[in-house]
């Protein structure tokens, strides 16, 4: 049975991932498929880019109260893709908000900031996916001397897989989310095929340790772009809540497959866990502060679909 | 060439400066901005909405650029001082997790005042999402101070054992939140910072005042300088009271760091001059003036008061701190007496029902402005400074036994400051550009249109 902190802090991350995935698929939208963005992806994305940085503060602090002995490792041996990511970070953050109020319309304009601004999401993305990946293989990472090997990480294909097929999978995701003009059969065709590579890879990367849960997250994958396929069931599909609600769900248990291990089941996760004091009090102050979240969360969503930004009108575009 | 644990100390304390000052700005416009709203709504005056409209824009983008500051300095603690995070994820992290969530608190808010502003009928409902904006923002600052007030003032854990075997025992998250410096530190820290912030936007507010050539501009700009003034002169105060009760404080809890702050060169006194300035030359005290018994009469709010202030020569063991730390300090106060003394007179004319928009008061302001962060930031250097070689007072860790000697923080920490030397003046620039990139004319004009203020 996984550990209380332990779910507590999965459920973060599934937040995160949930948060984090609607902008990656919105990178795509947005580099592919600009003009339809405008309409139909800068609605949603442009109240809630800021409030997935939050998560990701959110989870980078659970994570530091969770494991703090493995703290000096992934400063180490990461140092150097932590900082990338702080320059993108910022970048990220200066990027869209300039898009947003930028009053030109010359070389820099609003659409070449939404493009910067997404293609720094996704190396972002793919930033924080090696980070993970190679957590979950150790290939190319050498704990005693706390450092990382880039080439050796390339090296071992699961690893190559694992990155690659999920940037697959929420390219197909990408337009049953933001319900974009496309083919009603090619999201379930491309998540299918990002699915395979990024589950097969998964499989190789050597910590699953209940293969059964497995389950959830590929059937919750396929379901979402099959039930798009079909003009009753898009408005299901396409719903930002629901959606959310199921990638939250998704990641969540794909953690659970491979809990308690990292490094190819080298190293036991409970053996890394902060003393019982402290994960009291941040037990109680993740639950305490989990239900103002959602109270929040949930006035969002009201005003948010109030105010006319839901579903509903995006799921009566007909596709192709 | 400059060690790799310098460097470190270096990029931290440059990315927390440019966070600072945009954060002072961010917090300083969320109070503005619902102070704004509250009285175009109770008033039902266009100038003060126009105001509050204008404010956010500028605050939504302070916010953005501060949000992803603020992140760095999160990351960059965990990065670039490992060891130190260690111990506060096991001892007292619980400040942080406690900021995440004004952090949301914050952000939602925020979200929902900015792009749903025409949504709420009831503009009463609309302006409550600032104030939980503000008081976000302004949670936010106290619960990192407590982090802070921790590396000043550890608690929770059995220190003595820590110090001789590097083991961490009778851990207790919630002693290390009260620890003794953190109450002083918080109001000193959150008054100054509103004060900073509001002095940075009174200067704002007279250069446009100033540059403004219809009088609906200038109107809409004198009202901010009302109010802002009123911020800044209230702050200012309470600043100057909370910086005197941390200042005592420092007495017991960090005597060795106040003997460097007052330039303390000798072992204890009684009835001890006030220095201002001066700095050691090959052992020797040079350059100053000499107020006598008036650092005594502060310490103990007494004018014969028979206690000795403590002496850096009664540590002859231990580093000291780098003792400019006196220059900042003196700075501080100094900067801060004379912009009380500025708003002081600025409450008179107000009395008197004279305008606060003569030149001479507009010139006066934006000297302010600039002064303020000044002060601000010697108040931080001083805080910050004070403290070494100690990342955690008083032997618990050193910033060397916590810094990460990784090489390859030298060429990204280079891009960072690179980065940050283009993104902190843009994000000023943008934010001014944004805000006066519509004539205050037409956004009257839209306002008036607007129902609820008939």
């Amino acid at each position: 049975m996984i550990q209380p902190e332990v779910a507590l802090n999965a459920a973060i991350f599934a937040a995160f991932f949930a948060m984090i995935s609607t902008e990656l698929m919105a990178a795509s939208a947005i580099v592919f498929k600009y003009e339809e963005s405008t309409k139909k992806v800068f609605r949603f994305l442009v109240p809630i880019w800021e409030i997935t940085g939050t998560f990701f503060v959110f989870y980078a602090v659970n994570v530091e109260a969770l494991v703090p002995d493995a703290l000096p490792l992934v400063a180490y041996a990461y140092i150097s893709y932590i900082l990338i990511f702080l320059i993108l970070y910022v970048g990220r953050n200066a990027s869209i908000i300039a898009a947003e109020y930028i009053w030109k319309n010359r070389i820099v304009n609003r659409k070449l900031l939404y493009t910067v601004y997404a293609v720094i999401t996704y190396v972002l993305g793919i930033l924080i996916l090696v980070i993970y990946t190679s957590l979950l293989s150790g290939v190319g990472v050498n704990a005693t001397a706390r450092t990382f090997n880039l080439v050796k990480f390339i090296s071992f294909l699961p690893d190559d897989g694992f990155i690659a097929g999920s940037a697959i999978l929420l390219f197909g995701l990408g337009a049953v989310f933001y319900n974009l003009s496309v083919r009603r059969y090619l999201p379930l065709v491309v998540t299918g095929i990002g699915m395979s590579i990024a589950g097969l890879s998964f499989a190789y990367l050597g910590d699953i340790n209940t293969p059964a849960f497995i389950v959830v997250p590929a059937l919750i994958t396929l379901i979402l772009p099959a039930l798009w396929m079909f003009n009753r069931t898009r408005q299901i599909a396409s719903n930002k809540l629901v959606f959310q609600g199921a990638m939250a769900i998704s990641a969540f248990f794909l953690i659970y497959t491979v809990y308690p291990w990292l490094f190819a089941k080298s190293l036991n996760l409970t053996s890394l866990l902060n003393n019982s004091a402290m994960q009291t009090q941040i037990f109680y102050t993740t639950i305490i502060g989990g239900i103002i979240l959602v109270a929040l969360s949930l006035v969002f969503f009201r005003i948010f679909y109030r105010a006319g930004d839901g579903s509903q009108q995006e799921a009566e575009t007909p596709a192709h | 060439m400059i060690s790799i644990i310098n460097f470190d100390r270096f990029l931290m304390g440059y990315t927390l400066a440019a966070h600072i000052l945009i954060v002072t700005l961010s917090i300083a416009l969320s109070i503005m901005v619902s102070l704004s709203e509250f009285l175009a709504i109770r008033k039902k005056d266009v100038y003060y909405g126009v105001l509050a409209k204008r404010l956010s824009k500028a605050l939504i983008i302070f916010f953005a650029v501060g949000t992803a500051s603020g992140t760095v300095l999160a990351v960059e603690l965990f990065s670039l001082f490992p060891n130190f995070m260690v111990l506060i994820a096991k001892v007292d992290i619980l400040p942080f997790y406690y900021e995440v969530f004004a952090f949301f608190l914050e952000t939602i808010c925020l979200v929902i005042y900015i792009y749903y502003w025409d949504y709420f009928k009831n503009r009463y409902h609309h302006w409550i999402f600032s104030l939980f904006v503000a008081a976000g923002t302004v949670l936010s600052a106290v619960f990192i101070t407590m982090i802070n007030a921790f590396m000043n003032t550890p608690s929770g854990f059995n220190i003595p054992v820590y110090i001789s075997t590097g083991v961490l025992t009778d851990i207790n998250p919630l002693a290390a939140i009260a620890n003794p410096s953190a109450f002083s530190e918080i109001s000193h820290v959150v008054t100054t910072t509103i004060a900073a912030g509001s002095f940075a936007l009174l200067a704002y507010f007279a250069v446009n005042y100033l540059r403004s050539r219809n009088q609906e501009a200038r109107n809409v700009y004198s009202k901010a300088i009302n109010i802002t003034a009123l911020v800044g002169l209230i702050t200012i105060a309470l600043a100057g009271i909370t910086g005197d009760s941390a200042m005592r404080g420092l007495l017991t809890m960090q005597p060795l760091k106040y003997a460097a702050i007052e330039l303390n060169y000798f072992h204890t006194m009684v009835n001890a001059p006030e220095l201002l300035g001066g700095i050691m030359v090959n052992g020797h005290l040079e350059y100053y003036l000499s107020i006598p018994g008036v650092q005594s009469m502060l310490a103990f709010l007494s004018l014969n008061s028979s206690q000795p202030v403590p002496g850096l020569l009664s540590y002859p063991n231990q580093p000291w701190p780098p003792l400019f730390v006196h220059l900042t300090f003196d700075t501080m106060v100094g900067g801060g007496l004379l912009l009380g003394l500025f708003l002081l007179y600025l409450l008179y004319r107000i009395f008197r029902r004279k305008p606060l928009t003569s030149r001479i008061m507009l010139y006066g302001m934006i000297v302010s402005g600039v002064l303020a962060e000044i002060v601000y930031d010697s108040g931080w250097v001083t805080d910050e400074v004070g403290r070494q070689p100690w990342i955690i007072y008083d032997n618990v860790m050193t910033v060397t036994q916590a810094a990460n000697t990784s090489p390859s923080v030298i060429p990204l920490g280079i891009g960072i400051i690179i980065f940050y030397l283009i993104i902190v003046p843009f994000t000023f620039y943008f934010a001014a550009r944004v805000i006066r990139n519509e004539a205050v004319d037409k956004e009257l004009e839209k306002e008036k249109g607007v129902q609820w203020y008939r």
